[in-house]
């Protein structure tokens, strides 16, 4: 049973507790949740996934919604994202300030990420490009 | 018999961070410790905070903050000396509630002649309430290098762990 437990909260899922009104409304602050690290292991993430970026190790994530994928453009423009000039529907943001963002190439193995909380500054709020090698895993719930 | 025990004695000594790692480790927690304040702090014990500080950065110490740097902005894109970095910290506010600062995931590299080093963390700063934290997160790359026989802080410089 130990050993299960250990395989089970060691490896395949990572605790969580989400801090921050970044994922509003789709995430609650101090909510509880898991990274599941298989999501993964036969698949690579997706559009709309809403994963678990690691910070220097295992004790600080970011967690945020993937928006755009590896060698697409991405741009924002009063609010609006585009991925190679299509505008992006997001049916998870439901608060959205007029932010901007210059167009952004990503590379091979980047992904682009945000909250769904899109109402506060955009100088206030983290997003970006983030390396395939930081999303530990894909939320569980 | 007392031969292998001192070998496995020494050998935990190091894996729970002996020698310079282990004091630049503990070094970090007191960094920490010092950092973190108190709910309602007076102003006697903001002194005495402040002036601990001052053991912990070297005088030419250079902190990039990420800040845009713009003309007007609160905090300038680079601190730069010891005193400069004190009198910006007797100026921030903090919270009410106070502040626990704390290092976590910490990777020490000494340099080869062991007088200074380059730690890479992730620094956790919690607020608000018990019930209702508020956690900020970023990742740094501290310099540090031995000093009169204390280890001091050199250099700070924030990871992207999202960039833009």
């Amino acid at each position: 049973m130990i050993c299960t437990a250990v395989l089970v909260f060691g490896w395949m899922l990572v605790p969580l507790r989400l801090s921050g009104i970044s994922m509003l409304p789709t995430y609650q602050d101090g909510a509880l949740n898991f990274a599941n690290r298989t999501a993964y292991w036969i698949s690579e993430p997706a559009r709309g996934d809403v994963v678990a970026i690691r910070m220097a190790g295992p004790h600080a994530f970011y967690v945020k919604r993937i928006i755009g994928m590896p060698g697409e453009r991405i741009e924002i423009v009063a609010g609006a994202v585009t991925v190679n000039d299509e505008v992006l529907l997001e049916s998870t943001v439901t608060r959205r300030a007029p932010w901007t963002l210059a167009p952004v190439t990503l590379a091979p193995g980047e992904y682009f990420v945000v909250g769904d909380n899109r109402s506060m500054k955009i100088e206030n709020h983290d997003l970006g490009r983030v390396s395939r090698r930081r999303i530990v895993g894909k939320l569980l719930f | 018999m007392r031969t292998p025990l001192l070998v496995v004695m020494l050998a935990m000594s190091f894996a729970c961070g002996g020698g310079e790692e282990g004091a630049i480790r503990k070094r970090i927690e007191t960094i920490a410790e010092t950092l973190s304040v108190p709910a309602n702090e007076g102003e006697l014990g903001r002194v005495a905070r402040i002036a601990a500080l001052r053991n912990v950065f070297a005088t030419d110490v250079v902190v990039s903050t990420g800040g845009s740097g713009r003309p007007g902005a609160q905090i300038p894109a680079e601190i730069v000396g010891r005193d400069a970095m004190l009198g910006l910290v007797g100026r921030w506010a903090p919270p009410s509630g106070g502040v626990e600062v704390e290092f976590v995931d910490v990777q020490v590299t000494l340099d080869a002649g062991g007088t200074t080093a380059q730690v890479y963390g992730t620094a956790k700063a919690t607020s608000g309430t018990d019930e209702r934290p508020v956690v900020d997160a970023r990742e740094l790359t501290v310099g540090f290098a031995k000093i009169d026989g204390d280890w001091v802080i050199t250099s700070v410089r924030p990871e992207e762990t999202l960039s833009r």
